[in-house]
């Protein structure tokens, strides 16, 4: 386990020097100041409309980190061949992998803890304390979503090029969280073809509906316990059929 | 007694081709052997079966068939402690300065910064003379220190075996006459030495093995001195080598 995190600690101080943190904290904050101008065009929705842009904000933080490190996490490593040095050491591949992921996760991590501090103090969420814990759910399922996103754009970038890893992630995470209308506009069409495509993309992309409560509504209304659980579930299963994925195809991969 | 610390038996590679491709056998029942203690080189043109061989020792590529054991027993994590690599290229992390950079190899060794870190690393920098740099990120070494350096994280655990893949090429006569004197204090001090060159002047200097690849096969495998008595000149041999090779295809 120390291994994975030297490995991990290398991969967060890498992207922190590469500045790749900052652009991604540059990017919320254009959406934050964005929503505030939005706001100001509205007397009494003000505050719903900073939740839900500056939440969008800090989730397009987190997808951009994990699609574009992930898709190109592993695919720099074995290009620049920088992974067989580390390989030759006793590190197994798996641990390789792992490392790898936990510290963009930890990237992760930290990028959402700062943008939620942020938010939090624009939305001034000490004055309303029941809705504190709501917040964090949210900031949480933002941090799963993303963390299911990274692990899929790793393990497709083993497969395909990294842009194609890219653009594959961005997709399945449009169709993810899509789902649910997919199977809406399915039954409604009452075409059995779409239907049953509808019911097989449900076994081959996560819902990503599931962990969608970035707005002022829930933040108001607070999130119900099942749904939390579900989503929890939902997102750690996606997560670790993606790892195992990515474990399987690399270990078999020959670093030409 | 010398023990064999490398045997490499029956290997061979085949790299599936494309939907346009042929499949290419670029490693055909390669076989050889390093005893405790001496230096090897491992001798082929471009695009021979160098590098391929040498990541097929690791599992880096992963053979079709064939035996690869490092001191007795297949390559696990214990062996790798006593091996230190430099691949071809060293692309290094670059937003590590030199002394991150041999923490963290120390560390995927180790599993911590044990108490002689501090005097290995230094040791290891004084040999390769980049004490001053060590607190510089690597982005700014030249080809020669990140070469040095490279070299550096193989020599800092004091490993049994030493393998470095063409660990001159690249580098000025300065750089070259530094590695090659790294390379012999590693002699004295009992390290098994295993690295590849084109340049056979490097073989010359520094091997008493020799191991002679061409197009994936193994040419020759024997000591050099009875090698350099029956071919004379070390240059004259390798064709002769390869031609002979060659003919019989």
């Amino acid at each position: 386990m120390n291994k994975v995190f030297f490995i991990a600690k290398t991969t967060l101080r890498e992207m922190l020097r590469e500045k790749i943190f900052f652009v991604a904290i540059f990017i919320a904050v254009i959406l934050f100041a964005l929503s505030f101008l939005l706001g100001a065009l509205s007397f009494d929705e003000q505050r719903k409309i900073l939740a839900d842009f500056g939440f969008l904000g800090i989730e397009f933080a987190l997808l951009g980190i994990s699609l574009f490190s992930g898709a190109y996490l592993l695919s720099k490593e074995i290009e620049k061949q920088t992974c067989l040095l580390i390989l030759s050491r006793p590190v197994s591949r798996d641990q390789f992998i792992l490392g790898k992921l936990f510290g963009v996760l930890s990237l992760n991590m930290l990028l959402g803890t700062t943008l939620g501090v942020l938010l939090w103090l624009l939305l001034g969420m000490w004055t309303q304390p029941g809705g504190t814990l709501t917040f964090i759910e949210i900031c949480l399922s933002l941090l799963f979503e993303s963390a299911v996103i990274l692990a899929l754009v790793i393990w497709i970038s083993l497969v395909v090029r990294p842009v194609l890893a890219l653009s594959s992630g961005f997709v399945i995470y449009l169709l993810g969280q899509w789902l649910p209308d997919l199977m809406f506009f399915a039954e409604k069409s009452k075409d059995a073809l779409f239907i049953n495509l509808a019911k097989g993309l449900h076994w081959l992309i996560p819902n990503l509906y599931r962990s969608n409560w970035k707005s002022g509504y829930f933040l108001e209304k607070g999130i119900p316990r099942e749904n939390m659980i579900w989503m929890l579930g939902h997102m750690l299963g996606w997560f670790l059929i993606y790892i195992l994925l990515t474990n399987f195809f690399f270990r078999r991969k020959d670093i030409v | 007694m010398n023990e064999f610390v490398l045997k490499v038996n029956q290997v061979n590679k085949t790299f599936v081709g494309g939907l346009f491709e042929k499949d290419r056998h670029v490693l055909k029942n390669i076989s050889f052997s390093l005893l405790t203690g001496q230096t090897t080189g491992f001798v082929g043109s471009n695009g021979a079966g160098k590098t391929t061989t040498i990541k097929c020792l690791f599992d880096f590529i992963h053979p079709d068939n064939g035996d690869i054991h490092f001191f007795g027993k297949s390559l696990d994590n214990q062996s790798k402690t006593r091996i230190g690599y430099l691949p071809e290229r060293p692309y290094l992390y670059e937003f590590l300065t030199g002394e991150e950079f041999l923490k963290l190899h120390w560390n995927l060794c180790f599993g911590s910064t044990t108490p002689d870190f501090i005097e290995r690393s230094q040791e290891a920098f004084r040999k390769v003379d980049l004490v001053e740099a060590k607190g510089r990120r690597l982005r700014t070494y030249s080809k020669g220190m990140l070469q040095r350096v490279g070299i550096a994280q193989a020599i800092l655990t004091r490993p049994d075996l030493l393998i470095l893949d063409e660990p001159m090429s690249g580098l000025d006569p300065d750089g070259r006459a530094m590695v090659k004197d790294i390379l012999k204090e590693e002699q004295k001090r009992g390290v098994t030495l295993f690295f590849s060159s084109h340049l056979l002047q490097d073989m010359e200097e520094l091997c008493s093995q020799l191991v002679v690849i061409n197009k994936g096969q193994i040419i020759y495998e024997g000591n050099l001195p009875s090698f350099m008595s029956e071919y004379q000149s070390f240059e004259k041999a390798f064709q002769v080598l390869k031609n002979k090779e060659n003919s019989r295809e």
